[in-house]
């Protein structure tokens, strides 16, 4: 599919300048009649960070036009721009070729605009009905009028094929379910528009197939979808052109159908992008950890670990290969003492630290990256420099005699904050205004500061975009050469492969096999993850 | 690439409450009437089914589901108010103060305004500067009896039959009789199974029924229809349940909030104006805590009306019985006996095993209580009830869930 506005396919990784292509191209070659939406010259400033600087973007009607970029990059305030949410500080959003201006989220409901937020915006004890509805009823008498309003909903479930259940609570919904009630949502507004923030962050892989169904069936239906991500492969099996935004600026346009993920990555960084091999041997004689026989009960009393054993070398990335839910998590927690084990032995260097609390292990030298960042590894809420101490509260710097040195934490967070290349505009923000990407760099950077002698890294590049990955993969090397023993735990099986030194299969709480980091395949690692294929499928 | 096959753990979600159907609920009400009729020809309390505790318990009901629909409001619409004992007592003073002159009705509506006018400071200080609900709530609960008891040596100290601590008498609100309620009571006063009981209930409810009760069904009828039924009650419903979404959507959180704030206080306040009105005046401490009550009622049923106007009707039975007669309130004793056991092998059946447990030592206790004494002694007469109630009410109550967003402060543009 070749595009009249002509974005180029950028096969040397190169791209077009950003800055005023589309002033130009847009208006002249295109003309407003068959785009959808138009951005022009958009720029939006926080105090302290300009997030937009002169973003241009040309979406054509009834196409899924793709935005990427990395975490942080200022897709989503683009978006919230779109959308009403933010006021642009410069520029102009055209729809239909002609300018609006949104107060309000209101107003671009008005003009067809629908946004399908990130973190769902439903109310988990109202009805599929009742969450359509919200704030466009149809009444009858004063009353909520209940029987139109499900007669629409059943037929915009049958025409987009959204499978909607409209007397289901949400809150017994799963996640692709909720998805398509918030779709319904901006459907039922009468939204020609469709903005979704990274709508595949929350989905697993079967469910992503079924959204990209369902934006097919939109797009066939003449609507227009403005889809935002990261997630490279997928915007290049979905989308019809693709825009790309790298700091606040749109450096550049695509075309999915001659571009390849790396190029795509290579142009989101800008920069050659670095590959998860560790190269060198580091790993040395010295055994940092040793487990034997670990074996770990879930709350019904059934063995979800089962006598585990293994040791891990000073200077050794040790690799668990497992599809979710097979005792990873639970070997964890076991291993960082918020689950105990039922029996075996944990040793870190000679130590025996199975009857230890999990301040004592921390302070043995155990860092850990959990796996859900936002729920177990900070306080949203806090500042920046008060998740620094968060887990670290018992050691210098954060602490002077017996109480909590503010000065000494806050240089430290300053010195995380400069190497790991954590964007923020400062330390005293709440953890929850970094992106994704950046919240886990601060985490990395936490866990790594106080020489640890053993990391726990559970997913530590889950749902982060590929420049971030790049850092904290150096930042594991780094420390892995200077002696650090890490226990990595990942579902991204190139990561898994090209970090590890060596690598164990765990399938019900049992390690199956070894894998030679050297030799192995993703495929081959993935089907010895499912039990090769024999009666013992995945759990 | 990744395989990352996840597998996914599909727990089946057991359908939260499906409404509960008219017969099922028709069948538990004749259920527990015959109950009532047995216990009652058994220990010859009379007084368990007696008109007179019916119409009285009536009365003792409105001032506390008043209160409790007060919460309703408030709380559906994400604000906790734990001043509703305040406006409460804003509302008695108020009845007070234009009801010695201008009567009843008077009375109550300017009452109710002073409830309202209490709710609106509550919403100022918590939807526009973010207060703490909690803390804003009992700064009220702390004014308003000072600033009563202020009023009143202000206004009714000179009048007769006012004073320092109480205002001078209100007239009656009218209360309707209707014509065949002479011969209900000569039939109550036979003490046949079943058929006396029935006709006290009925009774109790036909004679002297004064319209501030009629008027206190039917506002607890319209709330609950304009808080399900309606747009307007959706939107102030999706500000309790999840703000940012409703704001997301266009509501105007902060206008509903408001709105269900002041019209919790003015339910408060119309509870406070019952209470004065069935008391003929105003006192100071009249409101002896049925604000909290009331907001026990609206937890234990679940922040719905109907559950919440069963629980306020059982305080008023059981407190009705406790003003009545202390051999009623022994027989008391073996009805919650009863009660408890019935849900006991109710929670045993849903998997709440330790609430069942819980409930039939209880209820054990309590049937060796009766059997082995005669009357409860009069230190615990007037407490008994409440006892009683709670027990009955907390053990009974199950998988409670209060709106997912209540009690947090809200702020416009501030969700993630």
């Amino acid at each position: 599919m070749t595009l009249a506005g002509a974005p180029q396919s950028s096969d040397d990784g190169g791209t077009n300048s950003g800055s005023g292509n589309s002033g130009s191209g847009s208006d002249g070659a295109v003309g407003g009649a068959d785009l959808a939406i138009e951005v022009v010259g958009v720029t939006k400033r926080f105090p302290g960070v300009i997030a937009n600087s002169d973003v241009n973007i040309a979406v054509r009607r009834g196409t899924v036009h793709a935005v990427v970029g990395e975490n942080g990059a200022g897709k989503s305030t683009l978006m919230k721009v779109l959308y009403g949410m933010l006021r642009p500080d410069e520029g102009e959003i055209r729809i239909g070729g002609k300018p609006v201006t949104f107060h309000s989220p209101s107003d671009a409901i008005a003009a067809g605009v629908g946004m399908v937020h990130q973190h769902f915006m439903l109310a988990d004890n109202f009805t599929v009905l009742e969450n359509i509805v919200l704030g466009s009823e149809p009444t009858a008498r004063g009353a909520l009028n209940f029987g139109a309003a499900r007669r629409k909903i059943l037929a915009l479930s049958k025409t987009y094929g959204l499978d909607l259940e409209p007397d289901e609570l949400v809150e017994n919904l799963g996640v692709g379910d909720r998805q398509r009630v918030e779709i319904a949502k901006v459907l039922f507004r009468g939204a020609r528009l469709l903005i979704l923030d990274e709508p595949t962050a929350v989905l697993v892989p079967h469910e992503v197939d079924e959204l990209f169904d369902n934006l097919r069936e939109l797009k066939s239906e003449g609507l227009t979808i403005l889809f935002i991500s990261h997630k490279l492969d997928e915007v290049i099996s979905v989308a019809d052109d693709i825009t790309v935004i790298r700091r606040g600026v749109t450096v550049g346009t695509a075309n999915p159908h001659s571009i390849t993920p790396r190029q795509l990555a290579e142009m989101m960084v800008g920069s050659e992008l670095p590959s998860p091999q560790t190269r060198n041997d580091t790993v040395r004689e010295t055994v940092v950890l040793s487990v034997a026989g670990l074996t770990v009960a879930d709350a019904d009393g059934r063995d979800i670990v089962q006598d585990v054993s293994f040791d891990i070398r000073a200077g050794q990335v040790f690799g668990i290969a497992g599809v979710e839910g097979n005792g990873q998590s639970e070997l964890v927690e076991a291993l960082m003492g918020i689950r105990p084990a039922k029996s075996g032995r944990i040793t870190l260097n000679g130590t025996d630290l199975t009857r230890q609390t999990t301040r004592e292990r921390r302070l043995a030298g155990i860092g850990y990256i959990p796996e859900d960042r936002q729920r177990q590894g900070l306080i949203l809420e806090g500042s920046l420099w008060e998740n620094r101490v968060l887990g670290h509260s018992d050691s210098p710097p954060n602490i002077k005699g017996p109480l909590i040195d503010r000065a000494g934490a806050r240089r430290d967070t300053e010195r995380i904050v400069s190497e790991f290349d954590v964007r923020t505009p400062g330390i005293d923000i709440p953890a929850l205004a970094l992106s994704g990407g950046n919240q886990q760099k601060l985490i990395v950077g936490r866990e790594l500061s106080g020489s640890p002698v053993l990391l726990i890294a559970s997913q530590p590049t889950r749902g982060v975009d590929v420049g971030a990955q790049a850092a904290i993969w150096e930042h594991v090397r780094n420390a892995r050469a200077a002696g650090l023993a890490v226990l990595l735990i990942s579902a991204d099986l190139e990561e898994l492969i090209g970090m590890s030194d060596a690598i164990q299969v765990i399938l019900r709480g049992r390690f199956v096999g070894a894998a030679d980091p050297a030799t192995v395949t993703a495929e081959e690692l993935g089907s010895a993850m499912t039990g090769a294929g024999s009666a013992a499928g995945a759990a | 690439m990744t395989t990352s096959t996840v597998t996914e753990t599909v727990t089946p979600a057991p359908r939260r409450f499906s409404r509960t159907s008219p017969s099922l609920l028709l069948v538990v009400a004749l259920g527990a009437f015959l109950v009532l009729s047995a216990v009652r020809t058994l220990t010859g309390g009379y007084d368990l089914t007696s008109s007179g505790t019916v119409a009285a318990g009536l009365s003792a009901a409105v001032p506390i589901g008043l209160a409790g629909l007060g919460g309703l409001w408030a709380e559906r619409s994400g604000v906790v108010n734990i001043g509703l004992e305040g406006m409460m007592i804003l509302g008695t003073w108020g009845c007070g103060f234009l009801g010695y002159n201008h009567g009843a009705w008077a009375g109550l509506v300017f009452g109710t305004l002073l409830g309202a006018a209490g709710g609106l400071i509550h919403a100022i200080a918590t939807v526009t500067f973010g207060v703490d609900h909690i803390i804003s709530g009992v700064a009220i609960n702390i004014i308003a009896p000072g600033l009563a008891l202020y009023l009143t040596k202000v206004t009714f100290a000179h009048y007769e039959g006012g004073g320092q601590k109480q205002s001078p008498p209100i007239n009656d609100a009218k209360a309707i009789t209707l014509p065949f309620s002479h011969w209900l009571h000569t039939i109550e006063d036979k003490h046949w199974f079943a058929v006396s009981d029935l006709a006290g209930l009925i009774g109790g409810v036909a004679t002297r029924l004064s319209l501030v009760t009629l008027l206190a069904v039917v506002v607890l009828v319209v709330s609950g229809w304009i808080l399900w039924r309606t747009a307007f009650g959706l939107r102030l419903r999706s500000c309790g349940e999840a703000p940012y979404a409703a704001e997301s959507l266009g509501v105007n959180v902060y206008k509903y909030k408001y709105i269900a704030v002041v019209v919790s206080g003015a339910m408060a306040g119309l509870g406070g104006s019952a209470l004065a009105i069935s008391a003929h005046q105003f006192r100071d401490g009249q409101t002896g805590g049925r604000g909290f009550i009331g907001l026990a009622a609206l937890i234990f049923g679940n922040w719905r009306p109907g559950s919440l106007a069963a629980g306020a009707g059982l305080f008023g039975y059981t407190d009705a019985i406790q003003l009545r007669s202390s051999a009623a309130v022994h027989a008391l004793l073996l009805l919650m006996a009863i009660a408890l056991a019935l849900i006991a092998l109710w929670q045993w059946r849903t998997g709440q095993r330790a609430i069942a447990v819980v409930a039939l030592v209880i209820a054990v206790l309590s049937v060796l209580w009766f059997a082995d004494t005669k009357k409860v002694p009069d230190e615990l007469v007037g407490t008994t009830p409440y006892v009683v109630t709670i027990l009955v009410l907390a053990l009974a109550s199950q998988r409670l869930r209060m709106p997912k967003a209540d009690g947090k402060v809200y702020r416009r543009g501030e969700g993630h």
